[in-house]
């Protein structure tokens, strides 16, 4: 027991509170210097989403995801520990219990949180999206004459020496990697992307299909032409979205964006509605959330761009906010205006 | 002298120092009418006043150009260009452009007629550099910087040329030249023709087949040709700035110059105000003040009743005597000298000096609270939508901190620390202030008056509390090394926690707020933006100083340092993170403000370095003794 309380002593020191958030610091400013050059998607891959961080190829150095696993412990610990049966000690504790939220919310985001995109044409209707962090490996031929239909691999789910296509001529999935893919018009999609390399059992070396591509990779087996493209995974919504009207304000005489909205008609279990999707509001529905993310024009006619967000844990920081924001309220007041003898 | 003598005297300097803002040039001619033209400019409509301090002062680098004010520069322009071409106007720093102008370099600024020689060269240098996908060095940013000046400034001084005779338009033609009452190879000007357009399209119509073909190729005439020269000197006009006259242009609306007002083919229903503006062009330079005002007035008076519906024309009064009394230049003024006698304060407590330095204090705070209320009233929303707004905003929180630190205990110099934060952050501000209108449209993403008044301001309230801490901490340690004591020690250093604390809970709530808002645009709470990573890193560092000061790991000292280090990160945070130039938060990029950044985060890291040293020389004396 002696022993234990010792361990427990050690873990829930304020040394490790403060190394803690530097090592913490550290990371996040790698991190955002990272970004400016590589990109947010790779930061977010290398630094923010990992375990484990390997600089340099070969240093390991732990992940925010590490880190905020052990802040997760020793804040919940530090909690049980030192919270003692007064107001101060007790407010203080809510404070940091709101931290706690804070930090199970991002451990657990990467799993509850899914990202899309829902490019939409003037009267064009669809029920698709596009993830943006996901990938399927897609083999489809354009010859009219051909059964085959396209055929889809989830590339997270591709195992090693996984044989994809098991006929006369096999093509075997070798490796999954990533490169680094620049984007000057569009940094947000500067990143590292996938690529996978296949092999065929006629040829040995091994066959590279890169995702940002824009061509396919073309793949002669058993006498007919198959391509090979990496795309974002496609999920299909349970009603369908048309876009109806783009419109673009401009403040006058300038080409700066003042509003930009997009009237939209859902389609769902045989009713429809109409919505107006602007920035700053979203529309939400069967818990979709849809954003006005950017517009393009194309063919003279304008493209809405939406963020398409599903997330089970989007209330974790609401909560964590109230809570933090109170009782950090409440601890400063009552340091303020409470007399020390009340206090002590 | 008498305390009340001294709050008297101080406020005759005050009214002083307003006073002198509506003084007015030596001039015949009365401007406030001019003042009062509406212009849309970057997005916004703003009055000329506003337009000509921001156009002398992006030509020149000054408001004030040989004794002209910025309005009168801009009445020059507009209105007797050849007189305008004598000023000097054109501000050119680089050498290596001197060099290429064959200009002399000890000059800094020269006219338009010292530079009209020199255009052909200057362009053949801004073209050979446009056309280059690499980025611009500093003397190709010049040379573009001073053509586009001079393009801009040719555009002004053509604001009524159309009323010009013009050799391109000499009436050869007999017939025409009496039907049009002049005498025949007289000069006309494109807006007597345009006037007579009627009659030239009925003389068109009456031309018989012989002298025309079905394609566009016409038979030459001295008619058909002028008609021609009409036609596509009309085309390439276009609409050049300033654009002052809304119209309607098939439901929207469309802001024309006198140029693009006369160029367009229905104008008729305007004439009015092309003859106001040019009965003051007349007055003007008749130096006709009575005339001058009465045209400017009538040309207002019709745009209020012609303009379009959906566009409303304010009076501009609360802006023109806002930009008049330039509240925070005057506000950092006046916290400067607080500063001083602060500082006096510090080693001479008299009464007389505690009296001025509370007195300038709450002026500029006065000052300041007037011009964050004109600026609410001039854009109908939070006055803290860019840096400059944040900036200003941050100064006079911290400006009121130090007011209040004054009341919570005498014997710290909080005073002191206002002001000095006060005037730090205003001339901070004036490094964003220099590239133009510092009232600025709004983006789409930011067109929320709730999230603006709520995440800004709370981040703003928080950064301000995290800054004065950080200027208090110096103050602690410059104690702590003097035998000057200030206030009792243990005093000074829960001052420097309660700041922190004050500035931590805001900058929760904003990051919170901004994280809320975040989700209701983008979809997401928290993305790793760099801005948001900035604002997250002030949280843990703030956190991590307050944990140091609880668990008293290092002591008074390491707090104090830790303090003063979350300045810089503060400032690197809040301020570096806009020059990376990636991320969701794409409106404040800016390079702007970076001499100023380096500066203060140098002598941030010289003091700290310093203090660290003189911590361990003091240390081993101690050991010693």
């Amino acid at each position: 027991m002696k022993n234990l309380k010792k361990v427990l002593n050690y873990i829930t020191h304020p040394m490790i509170t403060i190394l803690l958030l530097l090592i913490i610091s550290c990371i996040i400013v790698i991190g955002t210097l990272y970004e400016v050059k590589f990109g947010i998607l790779a930061a977010h891959q290398k630094f923010y989403n990992s375990w484990l961080i390997l600089f340099w190829g070969f240093v390991p150095f732990p992940g925010l995801r590490l880190l905020m696993s052990i802040t997760f412990v020793h804040l919940l610990l530090s909690i049980c520990q030192k919270t003692k049966l007064n107001l101060r000690s007790i407010l203080l504790s809510f404070v940091h219990i709101g931290v706690l939220i804070f930090v199970t919310g991002a451990l657990l985001s990467g799993y509850m949180k899914y990202e899309f995109t829902l490019p939409l044409m003037e009267g064009e209707i669809s029920e698709q999206i596009y993830s943006t962090n996901q990938w399927t490996l897609v083999a489809f031929s354009n010859d009219p004459n051909s059964n085959m239909n396209p055929t889809r691999w989830s590339i997270d789910k591709l195992k090693k020496e996984q044989v994809i296509f098991n006929s006369h001529e096999k093509v075997t999935f070798l490796n999954r990697t990533t490169y680094s893919h620049e984007n000057k018009d569009f940094h947000s999609q500067t990143g590292h992307y996938p690529i996978v390399y296949l092999k065929t059992s006629q040829q040995n070396e091994p066959i590279k299909i890169e995702s940002m591509s824009e061509q396919p990779t073309a793949l002669q087996l058993n006498g007919q032409q198959l391509y090979f493209q990496i795309v974002p995974t496609e999920m299909i919504l349970p009603f369908k979205i048309q876009l109806i009207k783009f419109t673009e304000e401009k403040h006058p005489g300038s080409m700066i964006a003042r509003s930009y909205e997009s009237q939209v008609r859902v389609y769902e279990n045989g009713t429809t509605r109409d919505v107006k999707i602007a920035m700053n509001r979203p529309f939400r529905i069967q818990g979709y959330s849809f954003f006005q993310s950017g517009f393009q024009i194309q063919d003279n006619k304008y493209v809405s761009v939406f963020a398409v967000v599903k997330n089970s844990g989007r209330l974790f920081p609401y909560i964590a906010g109230l809570i933090l924001c109170f009782s950090l309220l409440f601890y400063f007041s009552f340091l303020l205006f409470i007399p020390k003898e009340t206090k002590s | 002298m008498k305390l009340n003598n001294l709050h008297f005297v101080c406020f005759i300097i005050f009214s002083c120092i307003i006073g002198i803002s509506f003084s007015k040039s030596p001039s015949d001619i009365d401007l406030d009418a001019l003042k009062k033209i509406s212009i849309v400019d970057e997005g916004r409509i703003k009055p000329f006043d506003t337009y000509a301090r921001i156009l002398v002062k992006s030509l020149s680098g000054k408001k004030k150009i040989q004794g002209y004010s910025s309005i009168q520069i801009l009445a020059e322009i507009l209105f007797t260009p050849e007189r305008a071409d004598t000023l000097h106007l054109f501000l050119i720093d680089n050498r290596d452009l001197k060099d290429a102008l064959e200009l002399p370099w000890e000059k800094r600024r020269f006219s338009y007629l010292e530079l009209y020689p020199k255009l052909t060269k200057l362009q053949e240098i801004s073209q050979q550099f446009s056309t280059s996908n690499s980025e611009k060095g500093q003397f190709q940013k010049a040379a573009s910087q001073l053509d586009n000046a001079i393009n801009l400034y040719i555009q002004l001084t053509s604001f009524l040329s159309f009323n010009d005779q013009s050799e391109m338009f000499v009436i050869s033609d007999t017939s025409l030249a009496e039907s049009l009452g002049v005498a025949p190879m007289s000069a006309a000007s494109f807006y007597f023709l345009k006037q007579n357009s009627a009659l030239l399209s009925r003389m068109m119509k009456d031309l018989t087949p012989s002298q025309t073909d079905s394609t566009t190729h016409f038979q030459s005439t001295p008619f058909i040709e002028l008609v021609q020269r009409m036609y596509s000197f009309q085309n390439s006009i276009g609409n050049p700035p300033p654009h002052i006259i809304p119209f309607d242009s098939s439901g929207s609306v469309k802001w024309l110059s006198p140029w693009g007002l006369v160029s367009i083919s229905k104008f008729n229903a305007s004439e009015d105000l092309i003859g106001s503006l040019l009965k003051a062009k007349l007055a003007y330079q008749n130096q006709d003040n009575r005339e001058f005002t009465t045209a400017l007035t009538n040309f207002n008076q019709r745009l209020l009743i012609d303009a379009p519906p959906q566009v409303s024309l304010k009076s501009h009064t609360i802006e023109i005597i806002y930009n008049a009394i330039n509240p925070f230049s005057k506000a950092q003024i006046l916290y400067g000298i607080a500063v001083i006698f602060g500082l006096i304060l510090t080693f001479y407590k008299k009464n007389v000096f505690k009296v001025i330095t509370i007195t300038l204090l709450l002026l500029g705070i006065i000052l300041q609270t007037y011009g964050i209320t004109a600026r609410s009233l001039i854009t109908l929303r939070t006055p803290i939508t860019n840096l400059y707004e944040v900036f200003v905003f941050v100064a006079w929180i911290c400006a009121i901190l130090g007011i209040v630190l004054h009341k919570i205990n005498k014997d710290f110099p909080g005073m002191f620390i206002g002001a000095l934060s006060g005037f730090i952050f205003l001339q901070g501000a004036s490094r964003y202030g220099v590239n133009g209108d510092t009232i600025e449209v709004l983006v789409a993403v930011l067109s929320s008056n709730f999230w603006l008044s709520t995440h800004i301001m709370t981040i703003a309230l928080g950064y301000a509390g995290v800054l004065a801490a950080g200027i208090a901490a110096h103050i602690c340690l410059i104690q702590k090394f003097t035998s000057k004591k200030l206030s009792t020690p243990n005093q000074s250093f829960e001052i420097v926690r309660g700041l922190l604390g004050f500035g931590l809970i805001f900058t929760v709530f904003g990051t919170i707020l901004g994280g809320m808002w975040a989700d209701q645009a983008w979809g997401r709470f928290w993305g790793w933006d760099p801005k948001e990573n900035g604002a997250l890193l002030v949280i843990i560092w703030t956190s991590l100083t307050l944990h140091l000061y609880r668990s008293k790991i290092g002591g008074e000292f390491t707090f104090a340092l830790a303090t003063i280090f979350g300045n810089l990160v503060l400032l690197f945070c809040w301020l570096g993170v806009n020059m990376l130039g990636v991320g969701m938060h794409s409106y404040g990029f800016t390079s702007s403000g970076a001499l100023w950044l380096f500066s203060i985060s140098l002598f941030e890291t010289l003091f700290i370095i310093f203090c660290i040293v003189w911590n361990f020389i003091i240390s081993k004396k101690k050991l010693a003794a």
